[in-house]
């Protein structure tokens, strides 16, 4: 058992470093971060979805306080 | 003190004998104590013998068990067996070896070697330094015969079986006495593959090199088949003061009684019923809650996985397919594999938690029951 746990944390750091690595990478090689966000706002509307779920939990919270009140 | 020295001997190297067949089994033990009832000085015997184990792992390098299987098989298919076709076995020629070296190193005990028939004289019965069992145990028809029996040496050594007929000497006969099947087979040469001892046997010899001699004489007994030995359930070399001292302090086998079981399972604990019950009630519902407790972050951990592991891929396959920069992609991917990184972690946690903390705890639960409920837990 020990050693599956060894095993997996291996993997897990092993794949980590592997994502600092290809993070410095793009830095240094000039990477545009309003760019990313744009493209990947433009596929997954993340703007649009976290105003939505700010405006619902805006809304609970306010019914909890007159609740309460 | 002759007795209970031989009953130790004979029980331990019984024990250790479990890997031939019973009748073999038997034939050896009852040679051991044929040399025990014959000598007046247990002590050097048992020097002599060293140990059981010694003895046994001389056994077992004389001993094989696919011969002795076809000797067994031949002689079970009727009662007459062949004189022509009987073969002394080779552990029996070992055992009459180390009689006979007994009987030179301790010549204080009258008993000649077994197995030599031209050392056999017709007033060897009548010797006055026999055992006195040995002369009352022999019958007086095989004294009378003797001369005229090709046999009879055989007779004269085992005279517990043999009583009037010839064919006797071929049939085992049960030692009422003792307990063991006797056996005896004619033995066809006096010469045997082992090597006589080199030394004097009239010099006087100190413990220590008496001692050495008769290893160095024993290890001439190794035979070439090691499988033997390595098959064998005979332990490995021990010293030999520490053979002595092991076998010799063993306790004699006594016959068990009940009380014997009844203290062993009183020394285990009694459950007390009562305690069980208070205990469920109370334990039970607690290490339900303790689990569910453990199952919220288990779950939780799992979410989280779950929720990650999705994200990171579909971050890779948005990397390599809404990008055309190369740092762009380089650093959704490195974003990605971290993500992989931190969902593999909480994956970790949930079987942690899972198969680690819950199964902790209830193990924990069912122990502190069993010491809680026993006859002193609750002390």
């Amino acid at each position: 058992m020990k050693k599956s746990w060894k095993i997996i944390g291996i993997v897990i750091l092993t794949v980590f470093i592997l994502g600092l690595i290809c993070i410095g990478v793009g830095v240094l090689t000039g990477a545009d971060y309003s760019r990313i966000f744009s493209v990947i706002d433009d596929k997954f509307q993340i703007e649009s979805t976290l105003s939505l779920y700010s405006q619902y939990f805006d809304q609970l919270k306010g019914l909890i306080l007159e609740m309460f009140a | 003190m002759i007795n209970i020295e031989k009953r130790k001997f004979l029980a331990e190297l019984g024990r250790l004998l479990t890997f031939m067949y019973d009748e073999d089994r038997q034939t050896a033990l009852s040679m051991y104590g044929e040399m025990f009832d014959r000598t007046d000085d247990p002590e050097e015997l048992l020097k002599l013998l060293v140990s059981p184990t010694r003895q046994a792992v001389v056994i077992a390098r004389t001993y094989n068990a696919k011969e002795r299987d076809l000797a067994v098989r031949s002689k079970t298919g009727d009662g007459d067996a062949d004189v022509d076709s009987l073969e002394t076995p080779r552990f029996v020629r070992a055992i009459s070896e180390i009689s006979e070296k007994a009987s030179e190193l301790f010549p204080t005990v009258n008993y000649s070697g077994a197995w030599n028939d031209s050392d056999y004289t017709e007033s060897e019965p009548e010797n006055q330094d026999a055992p006195a069992d040995f002369e009352e145990s022999e019958p007086e028809d095989n004294q009378n015969n003797r001369s005229d029996d090709p046999f009879s040496f055989a007779v004269a050594e085992f005279p517990v079986f043999g009583e009037d007929k010839e064919e006797d000497l071929y049939d085992r006969a049960a030692d009422e006495e003792e307990g063991y099947e006797t056996f005896s087979e004619p033995q066809e040469s006096s010469e045997t593959d082992y090597p006589a001892p080199s030394y004097d046997l009239n010099e006087n010899l100190s413990d220590e090199d008496r001692s050495n001699r008769i290893n160095e004489y024993m290890a001439a007994f190794a035979d070439s088949e090691k499988e033997n030995l390595q098959n064998s359930d005979v332990p490995k070399s021990v010293p030999v003061q520490e053979e002595i001292r092991t076998w010799r302090d063993r306790p004699v086998q006594e016959k068990k009684d009940a009380d014997t079981n009844a203290s062993r399972e009183e020394s285990a604990g009694e459950i007390s019923v009562p305690l069980l019950i208070l205990y469920i009630i109370l334990a039970v519902p607690l290490t339900a809650i303790g689990v569910l407790l453990l199952l919220i972050p288990a779950i939780l951990c799992l979410a989280i996985s779950l929720i990650l592991i999705v994200i990171g891929f579909q971050a890779i396959t948005t990397a390599f397919g809404g990008f055309a920069v190369f740092a762009d992609i380089m650093v959704v991917l490195g974003g990605a594999l971290v993500v992989i990184a931190v969902a593999l972690c909480a994956l970790w946690a949930f079987i942690w938690f899972i198969g680690g903390a819950i199964v902790s705890l209830i193990n924990s639960a069912i122990r502190l029951g069993g010491k809680f409920c026993t006859s002193g837990g609750g002390k």
